[in-house]
C-alpha cells in the first residue's frame, strides 16, 4: 500500500562518483516486488578529510534494491541523518514505514590509506540493533566493502545468502573505427560496475565458464581462425590453450572440484562430449551418437552432465548419470530445448525454451518437471544463475542491440544491463569468491 | 610448453588416418572397424585383397571421365558461380535444390586434384550459440560428405563452423535467417 | 598449432577416412590399367559415384526417420511412467481415504458421542481435502512428541496455508494449548477467544470457553475465573469441559 509511486519501472542510472572510465553497463531495474521490506540506508557519516571516491551506502542501497526483495528508502524522504546510536529517533522512522534503518561511519584508521567502516543494522518496530560489525580496508576496496555489507544486510533480512560480491563474465561485440567486428571478455562486479576486458580479438569468442574458485576463465576463442578452449587466470591474465583439434571445441564447463574440464569436441566427427583431466590431460569420451551432443553442465554434486542433444530430432536436454553410465531425457515440452543449467542446489534447471517459434529462459522442477517460462523478450539464451540461487543472468535482444537481462527464479524480479556502445552476450556469473 | 606436451599425448595412436591417405589397406580395415561401432555406415566399397582397390580405382576413374566429358573441357577450370547451399530451420539435410550446385562443385574439384576446400557452416541466431556451432559444423560435414562419396578426398576439405556468428543477413526475421542458414563452399 | 592440427586431420570422420583411401588411389595411380571391362562395371552400369550419392542421402534421411522414433519413444516412455505414478498416488490416495472412513466409522461404533479427547478432530470432522488433513495430522503429531515449539510453527503455518480448511478452529485450539504451555497466556487468550467468537458453532468450544477460564486464573483474576467456568457448565452442560469446569469450581472451594 505505501510507495506505490516506488514501485516498478523505477528506472536509475548509477553515477559515478569517480573519475575511473565509464563503466559500460548500466542497470535499469524494470519490475520490482511490491512486498519487498522498506529499508532506511542513511548515507554514512565519512569522519576524514579529502572527500571519499566512492559513496558507500549509495552502493548498498543500490544492491539491495537490484535485488527486488528490499526497497531502500530514496534520501530526499529521509528526516534525518543518523550516523550512530544515539542520533536516532525511531518515531520518524515507523512513520516513514521503514521496518530496518542501516546506518554508519567511515573514518581514518591508524595506518595510512586504510578506512575503517562500522556498520549497523536497527529494526525500528522493535527499536533494537540487529546487526553490527566494523570492518576496514583500503580506498580501492571501497566497492568491495560496500557489496560485503550489502551481503551481510540481505542474509540477515531475507535468510538467503547475498551475492552482491560476485563477479560477471560477459562478451562484449562492436564494430571498431575500421568497421571490424571487435570481441572483448569482459569481467566487472555483479552490479556492471568495474569492469575490465580481460581479452580482445577480432575473431568471435564464446562461452566462458568459471572455476568453481572464480579464479579462472574456460572459454572458447576463434582467434587462431577455428575455434580452441582457452583457459585463464582472471587476475593475472595468464592463459594457455587446452585444446585445439580439428572441428569444433566447445562448450567448456568445470567439475564442481575444479579438476576436470567437460568440453564438446568433433574430432572423431560428429559432437561429442569428453572430459579432461586438468591434472594428467587424459581425455574420455562420454557419448558417442551421430547426433549433435553439447553444452555439458555438471551437476552441483559431480555425480551427473546434463547436456544438449538432437538424438530425438530437435535439441532437448538429457542427463548422463556419471556413476551408472545412464542417459535420461530430461525435457519434454516443445521442440527446442538447450543450454541447460542446474540451480546450485541442483534441485531445478534453467535453459533456453522454444514456444510459438520464440525462445525464452524456462525453469523447470526435476521433482516434478514443472516448466515455468521466465523472461518476456524473444531471444533470450544463455542463461546462468548466480550463486546465492536467487538470480539467473541471460543474453537478449532489442532491436539489433544485444544486452544482458536479470530475472528473479520465481520471475518476479527483473532489471537490464544494457551497454551504451556495444552487443552484451554469453553471461556467466561467477561462484561465491573466496577471497 | 605444457599444451604442446599435452597434444602430443592426444593425438597419439592416431596415426592411422594419414595411413589411409596414403592407400594402406590396414587403414581401411580399421576405419571400417570404427565406422561400424560409431553406429554410422559401412562405406560402400570395402577391400578384402591386394588387387580389389585396383578394379574399384579403375571403376572410379572410368567414371571420372565420363564426368570430365560431361561437364565439357571449359567448365573444368572454371570456378562455379554458386558457393552457398541453404538449409532448414535446425537441420542439416542437404536439400534437393541444393544438389545441382554440389555437382559442379564436384566437377570442379574432381577436374583440379590439386585444389583444396574449405566449407563453412553457419546457423541463423535463434538458439544457442554452442548448439548453433554444432548445427553449422553438421552442414559443413552433410556437405563434405556429398562430396566424398563423389571422389573429393577428405585430406582436400576442411570444414570449419562459426555457428552464429557470421550471419550473411543482419537481421531478425525469417528472409534473415534462411539466408545465414548455409554452407560457403570456398576456395 | 599447425603440428597439432595437422595430427588431427587424421582423426577423421569414419565415412570420411574410408573413402579419403579411395578418392586418393584414384588420383595417385593415373595408369593403373582399366579394368572396368571385367564383370563388375557391366552388373553395375550406374555410376558409382552417383549411387554413393543417393546412398548418403538415403542415410541422412534413415537418421532422420531414426531420430523421429527415437523422440516418439522417449515420449512415450516418458507418458507411460507419468501414468505410471499418476495410478499409484492415485491407488495410495484412494486406500488412504478408505482406511480413514473405516477408522471413522468404528470410532463412531465405539465412542457413540465424540468426546473432545485430543485426536477427535481428524475422526469428526467431515471432507478435508488431503493435503490440508495431512499438514494438521503432522502439526498435531509434533504436539504428541511433545516437540512444541516446532507445533507451533506447523499449527501458525497450517492456519496461514489453509484459511479455509474445516479443521481451522481447532488449530487455533491447539495453537492455545501450545502458548498454555509455553506460558504465553496472552497468546493463548487472544486464540481461544478467536475459536470461540470466530466459530461458535465448532466442537471446540467447550473446550475453549474453558480454557479461557483457565486463562483468567493465570492473570489472578479468580472471579472473572469463576464466572467464566459457570458459563461453561451453563451453556454446555453435557460436555467434558462441564465436567473440567466443575472439578476447578471445586478445587476453589477447598
Amino acid at each position: 500500500m505505501p510507495f506505490k509511486k516506488w514501485i516498478k519501472a523505477a528506472a536509475f542510472t548509477l553515477l559515478c562518483v569517480t573519475q575511473q572510465a565509464v563503466a559500460d553497463l548500466t542497470i535499469e531495474i524494470t519490475q520490482g516486488n511490491d512486498r519487498a521490506t522498506p529499508v532506511a540506508v542513511v548515507p554514512f557519516a565519512w569522519l576524514g578529510q579529502s572527500p571519499l571516491p566512492e559513496d558507500v551506502a549509495q552502493i548498498v542501497s543500490d544492491d539491495l534494491e537490484r535485488s527486488g526483495l528490499i526497497r531502500p528508502l530514496s534520501r530526499s524522504d529521509m528526516l534525518s541523518l543518523p550516523s550512530q546510536k544515539s542520533e536516532i529517533y525511531f518515531r520518524d522512522w515507523s512513520l516513514l514505514k521503514q521496518d530496518y534503518l542501516l546506518i554508519g561511519q567511515v573514518r581514518p584508521s591508524v595506518s595510512p590509506g586504510v578506512l575503517t567502516i562500522q556498520f549497523e543494522l536497527y529494526d525500528v518496530v522493535r527499536q533494537t540493533r540487529v546487526l553490527g560489525e566494523v570492518i576496514s580496508g583500503k580506498v580501492s576496496e571501497l566497492r568491495s566493502r560496500a557489496h560485503y555489507i550489502s551481503d551481510k544486510v540481505f542474509e540477515h533480512l531475507t535468510g538467503i545468502e547475498g551475492a552482491f560480491s560476485t563477479r560477471l563474465a560477459y562478451v562484449t561485440m562492436r564494430k571498431d573505427e575500421a568497421g571490424q567486428n571487435k570481441y572483448e571478455l569482459k569481467v566487472a562486479d555483479a552490479d556492471g560496475r568495474r569492469e575490465k576486458s580481460i581479452l580482445t580479438t577480432y575473431k568471435p569468442i564464446l562461452s566462458p565458464s568459471w572455476s568453481p574458485d572464480a579464479q579462472h576463465l574456460a572459454y572458447v576463442s576463434f582467434e587462431t581462425g577455428r575455434p580452441g578452449i582457452f583457459i585463464q587466470n582472471v587476475y593475472s591474465g595468464k592463459r594457455r590453450q587446452l585444446t585445439a583439434f580439428k572441428g569444433l571445441n566447445g562448450a567448456p564447463s568445470w567439475s564442481p572440484d575444479g579438476e576436470k574440464l567437460a568440453v564438446v569436441l568433433s574430432k572423431d566427427g560428429n559432437p561429442e562430449l569428453y572430459v579432461i583431466d586438468l591434472n594428467t590431460y587424459k581425455m574420455k569420451r562420454l557419448t558417442k551418437h551421430y547426433a549433435i551432443d553439447t553444452e555439458p553442465e555438471w551437476s552441483p554434486d559431480g555425480e551427473r552432465i546434463m547436456f544438449t542433444s538432437s538424438r530425438s530430432g530437435g535439441p532437448q536436454i538429457y542427463q548422463l548419470d556419471l556413476v551408472s553410465g545412464e542417459t535420461e531425457r530430461l525435457t519434454f515440452e516443445g521442440n527446442y530445448n538447450a543450454r541447460a543449467r542446474f540451480s546450485p542446489d541442483g534441485t531445478e534447471i534453467y535453459f533456453v525454451h522454444q514456444k510459438d517459434g520464440i525462445f525464452h529462459i524456462a525453469a523447470q522442477e526435476l521433482a516434478n518437471n514443472r516448466l515455468r517460462i521466465l523472461t518476456q523478450t524473444p531471444l533470450d539464451e544463455s542463461p546462468s544463475v548466480s550463486p546465492n540461487g536467487s538470480m539467473l543472468i541471460y543474453a537478449t535482444q532489442e532491436g539489433s542491440r544485444g544486452y544482458l537481462g536479470a530475472v528473479s527464479v520465481n520471475g518476479q524480479i527483473r532489471y537490464r544491463l544494457p551497454s551504451q556502445r556495444a552487443d552484451v552476450r554469453e553471461p556467466a556469473w561467477s561462484p561465491f569468491l573466496t577471497n | 610448453m605444457e599444451f604442446k606436451k599435452y597434444s602430443k599425448t592426444l593425438f597419439f595412436g592416431a596415426t592411422l588416418a594419414v595411413l589411409a591417405g596414403c592407400g594402406g589397406n590396414d587403414a581401411v580395415t580399421q576405419d571400417d572397424v570404427n565406422a561400424s561401432t560409431d553406429g554410422q555406415v559401412q562405406p560402400v566399397i570395402t577391400s578384402d585383397g591386394s588387387n580389389g582397390d585396383s578394379a574399384v580405382n579403375g571403376e572410379q576413374l572410368g567414371q571420372e571421365a565420363q564426368n570430365l566429358q560431361d561437364q565439357a573441357s571449359s567448365a573444368i577450370a572454371a570456378l562455379p558461380e554458386v558457393e552457398t547451399v541453404y538449409f532448414d530451420f535446425d537441420t542439416s539435410v542437404i536439400r534437393d535444390d541444393s544438389r545441382e550446385v554440389l555437382d559442379l562443385h564436384v566437377a570442379y574439384l574432381n577436374a583440379n586434384p590439386a585444389q583444396n576446400v574449405v566449407l563453412e557452416g553457419h546457423a541463423d541466431e535463434r538458439g544457442t550459440r554452442e548448439y548453433n556451432n554444432a548445427l553449422g559444423e553438421r552442414r559443413g560435414n552433410a556437405v563434405k560428405n556429398y562430396f566424398m562419396v563423389q571422389g573429393v578426398s577428405a585430406d582436400r576439405i576442411e570444414v570449419i563452423s562459426y555457428g552464429e556468428e557470421k550471419p550473411a543477413v543482419i537481421g531478425h526475421n525469417n528472409a534473415a535467417w534462411s539466408k545465414n542458414r548455409r554452407v560457403e563452399i570456398k576456395y | 598449432m599447425s603440428i597439432p592440427f595437422r595430427n588431427a586431420l587424421k582423426v577423421l570422420p569414419l565415412m570420411a577416412a574410408s573413402f579419403s583411401l579411395q578418392a586418393a588411389t584414384l588420383f595417385t595411380d593415373e595408369n593403373a590399367p582399366v579394368l572396368g571391362a571385367e564383370p563388375p562395371v557391366a552388373v553395375q552400369p550406374a555410376p558409382q559415384n552417383t549411387a554413393n550419392a543417393q546412398l548418403l542421402l538415403q542415410i541422412q534421411q534413415l537418421q532422420q526417420e531414426m531420430q523421429m522414433l527415437r523422440n516418439v519413444v522417449e515420449q512415450q516412455q516418458q507418458m507411460i511412467s507419468q501414468l505410471q505414478k499418476d495410478g499409484r498416488d492415485r491407488y495410495l490416495d484412494a486406500d488412504r481415504r478408505l482406511s480413514d472412513l473405516s477408522k471413522q466409522v468404528s470410532d463412531l461404533r465405539d465412542n457413540k458421542v465424540v468426546a473432545s479427547e485430543p485426536d477427535d478432530s481428524s475422526s469428526v470432522l467431515p471432507v478435508v481435502s488431503g493435503t490440508a488433513k495431512e499438514a494438521y495430522q503432522s502439526a498435531y503429531a509434533l504436539v504428541k512428541q511433545q516437540k512444541f515449539d516446532q507445533a507451533i510453527s506447523a499449527y501458525q503455518g497450517f492456519i496461514k496455508n489453509y484459511p479455509d480448511s474445516s479443521l481451522l478452529p481447532n488449530a487455533y485450539y491447539w495453537l492455545g494449548e501450545l502458548y498454555m504451555v509455553k506460558n504465553l497466556t496472552q497468546e493463548a487468550e487472544r486464540v481461544f477467544l478467536t475459536v470461540v467468537e470466530t466459530y461458535p458453532k465448532s466442537r471446540k468450544v467447550p473446550d475453549a470457553s474453558y480454557k479461557l477460564g483457565l486463562v483468567y486464573a493465570r492473570y489472578g483474576q479468580m472471579d472473572k475465573a469463576k464466572a467464566q467456568m459457570n458459563e461453561v457448565k451453563k451453556q454446555f452442560p453435557k460436555s467434558t469441559a462441564s465436567k473440567l469446569a466443575d472439578q476447578f469450581l471445586d478445587a476453589q472451594q477447598k
